[in-house]
């Protein structure tokens, strides 16, 4: 299928997806920015690189994506976890639930992901990186 | 080619077309009938069934640009959204008004309902445009 990219003013790259109505080369004009290319959705990134659609880059007409970038924003995701889970382990144990983690392998646990973050050379490895601290929530329980 | 019905207490039953395309029935000149409709999933925002919608522009994570295909009258139309995701995965849709709605469309973000500071995805939108 084909699809209209472009990098929008955070420096990211968006994805406009035509619904039919209009051919391409129209949408192209009336609903995209001037630099707007067309390209089939097969060659936008796959897997774990789709995952971190905010730290895509173009470059001429290839998308892939910026590590730094990636890095960044899977450190924000594990702070945003970090601090809604650290602040409630006390009143989780308090509303009946169970800590999968004790606190001090919770305190590990996260010094060890975020080192894991900062070294990954992949969006596998920064996907692999916080999976422990995700596997700690999702498996409290009542 | 635009087709206008207007039900009107002084002037009876009204007819006129221009060539946008699109069915107003109105009741004394305010059009009572939709002027868009989408629903769309988180995958590749391609529309599963729309009506004067052009496109779904994913701008980034959870933030969502809609365009339409023929240009509202004014921009001050009705916007009903949802999101639709596993319920223990609530989610709220905000339409965006440092991007105010312009009558070409408007953008929209996805939050989950308990962090308002982190747009995310949902499983499917749904919007609905009353207006002039």
């Amino acid at each position: 299928m084909q699809v209209i990219i472009f990098t929008n003013t955070n420096g990211g790259v968006s994805v406009c997806v035509p619904t039919g109505e209009l051919d391409i080369q129209t949408v192209l004009t009336k609903d995209c920015p001037s630099g707007a290319i067309i390209v089939d959705d097969s060659t936008l990134p796959q897997g774990t690189d789709a995952q971190f659609f905010d730290s895509w880059k173009l470059n001429g007409t290839t998308v892939s994506v910026d590590i730094p970038t990636a890095i960044a924003h899977q450190t924000k995701a594990l702070n945003q976890i970090a601090y809604t889970e650290s602040s409630h382990r006390t009143s989780k144990v308090g509303a009946g639930l169970t800590n999968v983690m004790s606190d001090s392998d919770w305190a590990t646990a996260l010094t060890t992901a975020r080192a894991a973050v900062t070294a990954s050379t992949t969006t596998a490895q920064l996907v692999a990186a916080i999976a422990p601290i995700q596997s700690a929530i999702t498996g409290n329980a009542l | 080619m635009t087709c206008t019905i207007n039900a009107s207490t002084t002037n009876n039953l009204q007819m006129s077309s221009d060539g946008s395309g699109i069915v107003k029935l109105q009741s004394n000149g305010v059009t009572t009938n939709a002027l868009a409709w989408c629903r769309f999933g988180q995958s590749g925002v391609t529309p599963a069934s729309q009506y004067n919608v052009s496109s779904i522009t994913l701008i980034s994570t959870g933030y969502y640009s809609v365009s339409f295909t023929t240009n509202t009258t004014d921009a001050n139309y009705s916007i009903l959204l949802t999101n639709s995701d596993n319920p223990t995965l609530a989610r709220v849709c905000v339409v965006d008004s440092s991007t105010a709605p312009t009558t070409s469309g408007f953008r929209f973000y996805s939050f989950a309902s308990t962090n308002s500071t982190v747009a995310t995805v949902g499983t499917y939108f749904s919007f609905v445009i009353f207006g002039n």
